[in-house]
């Protein structure tokens, strides 16, 4: 018998099979909305879908009902925690441990939840890389959690630098005067993120794309007298510049930085024919995306060019800028012929890819680093082999991956696994430093912070479907200095914020603590403080040394919290405010989508709603999104609403910005359009539409 | 409208995108999760509960261009623990076999077959079923099972022969 004829006969099994009725979409969406009206959403009533329900579908009905409430009261579980950590006192068996050993190659067998701690291998050539890697590529199938974050946010350019985040205006370290205007939302003070919206404190940057085009607009910012100046199509002007770029589409430029007298846009770009020479050795790469690192000269802002282009094969994951220096981080996948990363057309030394100590392989990280002072230029690059799956936190100093695997064990329950890769870096090189694997994975990139050298982490990890928390400590090498272990169990972290020796985190439950951890002693952290509350913050962000910011949901409605933070034992909600209709914010899930300002007193995010209407041709209930932007202050203990601003019309992906420039706020869109607004009275003073 | 757009509509809530979306994939979900479980009614299950876990995380899918690669991950992953439950409680897979249209020459073969096939490990029967039902590729398989294509290659060719193997003897 052939293959094809087996084939055949596994096919046709299947093919006569009717599709059972309670899977068929019209009673899907009914289960939905079943689903809905015990969780968070408003659910809309969508009639006549039971009408089909067959007999089938009505046999085994309670069980789906069965499996609903149950989610429906994990839904419910959810709150906040506001953890205060204490990091002191009682000397744990993990320190000890530590101390006596100090082979990191060994399995740490008195904490469970600690696998292995090893160095970087490398090797002298490809030859052996090859081997290496078709011994050791695997696949990442039980991969859930991880595939779930599969696109590494390196949301994480933090360090060294003082972790106090007061202000999110932070002070750029290429200027000398503090400007009078806003940046980004930062995950660390000092370090640049891209955005695709950003000032200079002059003009205002826009960079939006299609499939085939991506555009920069370009606004001088004057109150009431804002204007477009130009408008700039990149990827026509890379093409015309560069043979090479000429045969791509689906340009995928995310975001831009915007320095002095240079603008970096960075993101990826798929090759549209299968001749992609990246590669200087003839070999093809088809459909490989390239990550693509576009200098453009802007000195004058009318008349823009493009200075400089860098390439890495891969897709482009995230960046972050200090000291003058951009490092860029890319994903690769290899194939098992070709191994070697390339960047800008050349081969890595084999001895710059390093390997992880991941169970599994199957791509890259490549980090590149560039000098931006003067003329641009490569400095560094170095590869990390790993399994793919990776989230990124980078420090003043260093550069945290975070690779995360799902593995079951004997009797199929699932564990989660995270490998810790720690690399310095310095003017722009790249140095491999520690290893560390941990059971669990983080939440995002404010469960994991770095301060005075030592690492502290929030991990959500499931044991037997139960969910339980740990918080670490580790020391400059990754060794566990300090644990907090099944914190909260199950439920899970939904955000963190670490502020010197103090820790925040929220977990989700009926009602909703927000502990407090005391860090002062990384060999002791001690939970100092617990508030429960209704509701859960999504993110957190120091208002002022007294007052922490939360926005997260209640009831399925946004909801602003203010803590008083004086006391981090005793913690307390000062205010909240319930938006009501507004059953999402941008804000909740990206740190560069909220504009918050304790100096200058202002709150700005995006929320959305939805409005109920009947399809015209099918009559079913359609839902039809709605949304504005929202000014906040926060007056005398309590949020006082200055301005609401709707949004016509919304598109989905659409980018929403605020920020300050002297006396004026400017919400601007990735549509083009920007709304001026006067600081003194919250009255709009210019409306610009595209 | 495109699917980019559609996966962002519901994950603000919009349960019509999400049943818009479903409806391109359910056929395949489901003669995926009959072919590698061999249960029809624990096939209808894992699907619809393959639909509400993705519905309700679909917040946590950043890339929204992978959502059927990501709603195949989670099928296939409750598939996995479905199949694990099976070894427990050893369900002998030979009840389930059922030839029901099948021209009477042919009823031999195909038993062999899918007795072969419930022997194949679940990483196999993916591999498989990918190739078989679907027609894809290596490269899709891959990309699918976020595995690198040769080892799909390898794998696939592994497990054919298995296949062929076990119905020469």
């Amino acid at each position: 018998m052939d293959e094809k004829k087996v084939l055949n006969i596994i096919k046709s099994e299947t093919e006569n099979e009717n599709i059972p009725d309670k899977i068929k979409p019209e009673n899907i969406i009914n289960l939905l909305g079943e689903q809905h009206e015990d969780e968070r959403f408003v659910s809309v009533d969508i009639k006549d879908a039971n009408a089909v329900v067959s007999a089938i579908n009505n046999k085994k009905k309670n069980k789906v009902k069965k499996y609903v409430v149950a989610t429906a009261a994990l839904a419910a579980t959810i709150g906040i925690v506001l953890l205060g950590m204490k990091l002191f006192d009682k000397t744990s068996d993990i320190v000890n441990d530590n101390k006596l050993s100090n082979d990191k190659q060994t399995v740490d067998k008195q904490n469970t939840n600690v696998v292995v701690n090893s160095d970087f291998k490398t090797f002298s050539s490809y030859e052996e890389l090859k081997k290496f890697v078709k011994e050791n590529t695997k696949d990442m199938y039980d991969d859930y959690w991880a595939d779930l974050d599969e696109m590494p946010t390196m949301d994480m350019l933090e360090g060294d630098l003082p972790t106090n985040d007061t202000d999110s205006s932070y002070n750029d370290t290429d200027r000398n005067e503090s400007p009078d205007y806003s940046d980004t939302n930062v995950r660390t003070e000092g370090v640049l993120e891209a955005d695709c919206i950003k000032t200079d404190g002059e003009y205002i940057y826009t960079l939006y794309f299609s499939y085939d085009s991506v555009y920069m607009s370009v606004a001088k910012a004057a109150g009431e007298d804002t204007e477009i100046v130009k408008e700039y199509c990149i990827s026509d002007m890379l093409k015309e510049k560069y043979d090479d770029l000429s045969h791509f589409a689906d340009w995928n430029m995310k975001e831009m930085l915007v320095l002095e007298d240079k603008i970096i846009i960075l993101g990826d770009v798929f090759s549209q024919n299968e001749n992609i020479f990246f590669n200087n050795y003839g070999e093809k790469k088809v459909y490989d995306p390239v990550s693509l690192v576009v200098v453009l000269d802007a000195s004058d802002k009318t008349n823009i060019n493009i200075a400089d282009k860098f390439t890495v094969n891969g897709s482009y994951q995230e960046c972050r800028m200090t000291n003058g220096y951009l490092y860029v981080v890319s994903k690769d996948f290899y194939s098992e012929e070709n191994v070697e990363p390339i960047v800008d057309g050349d081969y890595m030394e084999c001895n710059e890819v390093y390997i992880c100590n991941c169970k599994t392989y199957n791509s890259y990280l490549v980090f590149t680093s560039y000098n931006m002072n003067e003329k641009p230029e490569l400095v560094d690059s170095k590869a990390v082999l790993n399994n793919g799956s990776i989230e990124m936190y980078v420090s003043g100093k260093n550069i945290y991956l975070l690779s995360n695997t799902y593995e079951y064990d004997d009797k199929g329950y699932g564990v989660n696994i995270m490998e810790i890769s720690k690399f310095g870096y310095e003017n722009g090189v790249i140095t491999p430093r520690n290893q560390r694997e941990l059971k669990g994975y983080i939440d995002d990139v404010f469960c994991i912070d770095e301060y005075n050298d030592y690492l502290r982490l929030v991990v959500t990890r499931f044991e037997q479907y139960t969910e339980i928390n740990t918080l670490y400590v580790l020391d400059s090498e990754l060794n566990i200095k300090g644990t907090i272990d099944d914190i909260a169990p199950g439920e899970r972290i939904y955000s963190a914020r670490f502020t010197g020796d103090i820790g925040y985190f929220v977990t989700f439950k009926q009602v909703d603590p927000l502990f407090s951890v005391d860090l002062s002693d990384p060999t002791n952290p001690q939970i100092i403080g617990e508030l429960k509350i209704p509701g859960f913050s999504e993110y957190m962000h120091i208002w002022d040394e007294n007052t922490m910011f939360g926005i997260g949901e209640e009831d399925g409605f946004i909801k602003l919290s203010m803590f008083d933070i004086t006391d981090p034992t005793n913690v307390i909600e000062k205010d909240k405010t319930i938006l009501e209709d507004m059953y999402h914010s941008s804000a909740l899930y990206n740190h560069k989508a909220i504009f918050i300002n304790g100096e200058k007193n202002v709150i700005g995010f995006m929320c959305e709603g939805y409005v109920v209407g009947t399809d015209q041709i099918y009559g079913y209930d359609t839902i039809k999104s709605v949304g504005s932007y929202y000014l906040y202050s926060y007056e005398d203990g309590k949020f006082v609403e200055k301005l609401e601003i709707p949004m016509e019309s919304i598109y989905y992906g659409m980018n929403v910005r605020g920020m300050y420039i002297g006396e004026y706020i400017y919400i601007a869109s990735t549509t083009g359009d920007i709304i001026v607004v006067s600081m003194d009275n919250y009255e709009i003073v210019k409306t610009i539409k595209k | 409208m495109n699917n980019v757009e559609l996966v962002k509509k519901a994950k603000n809530g919009d349960k019509i995108a999400f049943s818009q979306l479903y409806q391109e994939i359910y056929i395949e979900m489901y003669r995926y999760a009959l072919t590698v479980l061999n249960n029809k009614y624990d096939a209808e299950d894992v699907v619809s509960e393959t639909v509400l876990d993705a519905y309700r995380s679909l917040k946590l899918l950043k890339e929204e261009k992978s959502f059927k690669h990501w709603i195949f991950v989670i099928l296939s992953n409750k598939c996995k623990r479905k199949l694990a439950t099976y070894y427990e409680k050893n369900v002998s897979l030979d009840e389930e076999i059922n030839v029901v249209d099948s021209k009477s020459e042919d009823i031999d073969e195909r038993i062999m077959v899918k007795k072969s096939f419930a022997e194949l490990s679940f990483e196999e029967k993916s591999i498989v079923t990918y190739k078989a039902i679907y027609g894809y590729s290596s490269k899709e398989i891959a990309k699918y099972m976020n595995l690198n294509e040769n080892t799909v290659r390898s794998k696939l060719s592994r497990a054919l022969g298995k296949l062929k193997c076990k119905m020469e003897v």
